[in-house]
């Protein structure tokens, strides 16, 4: 299992690393939150600190579950009922308080994991009459093949994915640059527009202050 | 304070009053006495001629005439003391007669008592009538009304009276304004003292009143501030320091749950494993007491009802059942009736806490054998009895200090900590806890709350 770690203080990242690790799974460490949200794609399972150097841990964690799933474990030395329950209502899917004993933290791994159904990743996706084949990234408009850049690709596919649904702004940068809070939004508007514009059969709907939405007119 | 300052200041005013009052009598009699010297003067020189040539009718006359004028009596006397010429009830008596006898020893006989308002209504005068060569012809005797001077004395007495009793009450407010100016500034610092004393939230005490008083005020705000930083300091750094034990412990937590386990080392991994789960339940339950001091000072700040609620009703039964089990394994019995039925002004949670301390200590200290009584009665008040028999007065005066445990039961595995949280928690909710010699022989904790 990769096991991503949000934790500040070296010692307690160290041995939980090499704990994890002896115990067989793999093990990344990050110690600020803005890394968490760049790396979080890597991991199948999160141990986060509420005590991270850049910001709190809960506000990582509320902008983590913005643009993702990911199973989080919150492993803290906060072991006051507010905290706990704000960071399970935040998304947090367990809640430790350090210190941790190994098998505890093992099987409590174990159960959050075999719990998070990893979303299935259609292979190709048919709205109306788009079809997107991932694999072989081809795209299939009204019987047209049309040619996407790699960017226009990733931003149609993480759009068709959620067809009829919102896609939140954040979700999309993170799917597509992998980084749901930088700096690329004008880039993001620029290549929107020119996948309207190589597919004008397909509908894309811009809700103001929530996101896009693909139509599904089937 | 109101009744010596009443007393100073009724002396005062008295002692500036009276010689006011004397001189107003004095002025109005010798008026008087002056007015009445000149109509003396009249009849004298009429009562010379008269006596000279031996015809009183013109004088009698006159002195009709003099007494419906101003109702005043008069007589008078020729050298032999015979009634010359009369007018008005004057009739001679001892008293008149001694006046007489003296102004005929060519004496006047002025001696106009000071008008006083409980003074007479008049007054006799005698005068000799004296001829040529300084002797004596005879004696005028006049009865003086006293009755005006008198009613303006009173009148004027009066109106002192009236100007004295204003001066009073001007003194009296002068004097309470600036007394209560003065302790203005003592009242707060009473007050700030004890809010100091009972660590609620300190007002600024407020500079006023006199300079001395200013710089204490000022002095006491700067000294209240520091105390109030300096425990706010050492309670929150019984919270940091617990929490950033938690770190590092939670680090060495999991490499020694990872280490290896040979068969040599197995004793040394255990070791350091007790010491570990020893370390660890220091550091609870300083959170523990550190979140208890927390709530204590929230409550000294706030409002004075605990948010968190009581308990509801419940017997010594119920507080202590669960731990039946546990003091019989140790060999320990449990006294605990379900009646009566009460509802302390605390949570349940921090309750169980306080019952577990207790019950734990009488468990480590009373040792096997012992009976553990708890009861629960109105007021309301929770005792937890023991029947140990090893209790010590020393150990009984430094118990609830922090990490002091009793000495021959250091290798036991308490923290130390459990009467001070039980303290805290107690003060937290209002309610106080007492230790004391139960008359069982062992140590008697009672938890009390003032009837609300």
């Amino acid at each position: 299992m990769r096991v991503l770690v949000a934790e500040d203080d070296a010692s307690v990242a160290a041995a939980l690393t090499s704990v994890l690790t002896r115990a067989g799974h793999t093990c990344a460490r990050v110690a600020r939150g803005s890394d968490l949200l760049l790396r979080h794609r890597d991991a199948d399972v999160v141990l986060l600190d509420l005590g991270l150097e850049d910001m709190d841990g809960l506000d990582a964690l509320t902008q983590l579950r913005a643009v993702s799933e990911v199973p989080v474990i919150v492993v803290t030395a906060r072991g006051d009922e507010r905290s706990t329950v704000r960071a399970l209502r935040l998304g947090a899917d367990d809640y430790l308080v350090k210190p941790v004993r190994l098998h505890e933290l093992l099987a409590r791994l174990g159960a959050v994991v075999r719990r998070y159904a990893r979303p299935h990743q259609a292979e190709r996706i048919v709205v109306g009459d788009l079809a997107v084949d991932v694999v072989a990234r081809t795209v299939v408009s009204a019987g047209e093949s049309v040619t996407l850049t790699p960017t226009e690709f990733g931003l149609l596919v993480a759009l068709a994915r959620r067809s009829g649904q919102i896609a939140s702004r954040q979700q999309v940068l993170d799917e597509v640059w992998g980084d749901a809070y930088a700096a690329s939004s004008r880039s993001f508007d620029v290549h929107l527009a020119q996948v309207r514009q190589k597919l004008p059969g397909v509908r894309i709907t811009t809700v103001r202050g929530f996101g896009y939405r693909l139509e599904d007119d089937s | 304070m109101l009744l010596p300052l009443l007393v100073f200041g009724l002396i005062a005013v008295i002692a500036v009053l009276i010689p006011v009052g004397q001189a107003i009598a004095q002025t109005r009699t010798s008026q008087l006495a002056l007015q009445r010297t000149a109509a003396a003067e009249q009849i004298v020189q009429r009562a010379r001629t008269a006596l000279a040539q031996r015809d009183t009718a013109a004088l009698q006359a006159y002195l009709e005439r003099f007494e419906r004028t101003y109702g005043e009596a008069v007589l008078v006397l020729d050298e032999r003391g015979d009634v010359a010429a009369r007018a008005g009830d004057l009739v001679r008596d001892d008293r008149v007669d001694a006046l007489v006898t003296a102004a005929s020893r060519t004496l006047p006989q002025w001696s106009l008592p000071t008008v006083l308002p409980w003074g007479g209504d008049t007054a006799d005068v005698a005068v000799p009538v004296i001829a040529a060569g300084d002797l004596p012809r005879g004696v005028v005797v006049l009865r003086v009304d006293l009755r005006e001077a008198r009613t303006d004395v009173t009148l004027g007495w009066l109106l002192v009276a009236a100007v004295g009793g204003l001066l009073l009450v001007a003194l009296m407010a002068a004097s309470l304004l600036w007394t209560r100016w003065v302790l203005r500034p003592v009242k707060a610092l009473d007050a700030a003292v004890a809010a100091v004393a009972a660590h609620r939230p300190l007002e600024s005490v407020p500079a006023s009143g006199p300079p001395e008083l200013r710089s204490l005020s000022r002095a006491f705000s700067r000294m209240a501030v520091e105390v109030e930083d300096a425990l706010e300091q050492q309670r929150g750094f019984v919270a940091d320091a617990s929490h950033q034990l938690r770190n590092p412990l939670a680090a060495i937590r999991l490499r020694v749950d990872a280490l290896p386990r040979s068969a040599e080392d197995a004793a040394d991994v255990a070791a350091v494993e007790q010491d570990l789960d020893r370390l660890e339940h220091t550091v609870d339950r300083m959170l523990v007491l550190a979140n208890a001091e927390h709530r204590v000072s929230t409550r000294r700040r706030g409002p004075a009802e605990d948010d968190r609620g009581r308990s509801g009703p419940l017997s010594a039964a119920d507080l202590a059942d669960r731990h039946r089990d546990r003091l019989a394994a140790e060999g320990l019995t449990l006294v605990a009736d379900a009646a009566p039925v009460l509802s302390p002004p605390l949570p349940r949670a921090d309750l169980d806490e306080i019952v577990d301390v207790l019950v734990d200590n009488a468990l480590r200290y009373a040792g096997p054998g012992a009976q553990v009584r708890v009861t629960v009665e109105p007021g309301p008040v929770i005792r937890v009895d023991d029947t140990g028999t090893d209790l010590r007065e020393d150990d009984l005066a430094r118990m609830g200090t922090r990490f002091w445990r009793a000495g021959r039961h250091h290798g036991r595995t308490g923290t130390g900590l459990g009467l001070a949280i039980v303290d805290q928690l107690m003060t937290a909710s209002g309610g106080r806890l007492e230790l004391a010699r139960s008359p069982e022989g062992g140590l008697r904790a009672s938890l009390r709350w003032d009837a609300a």
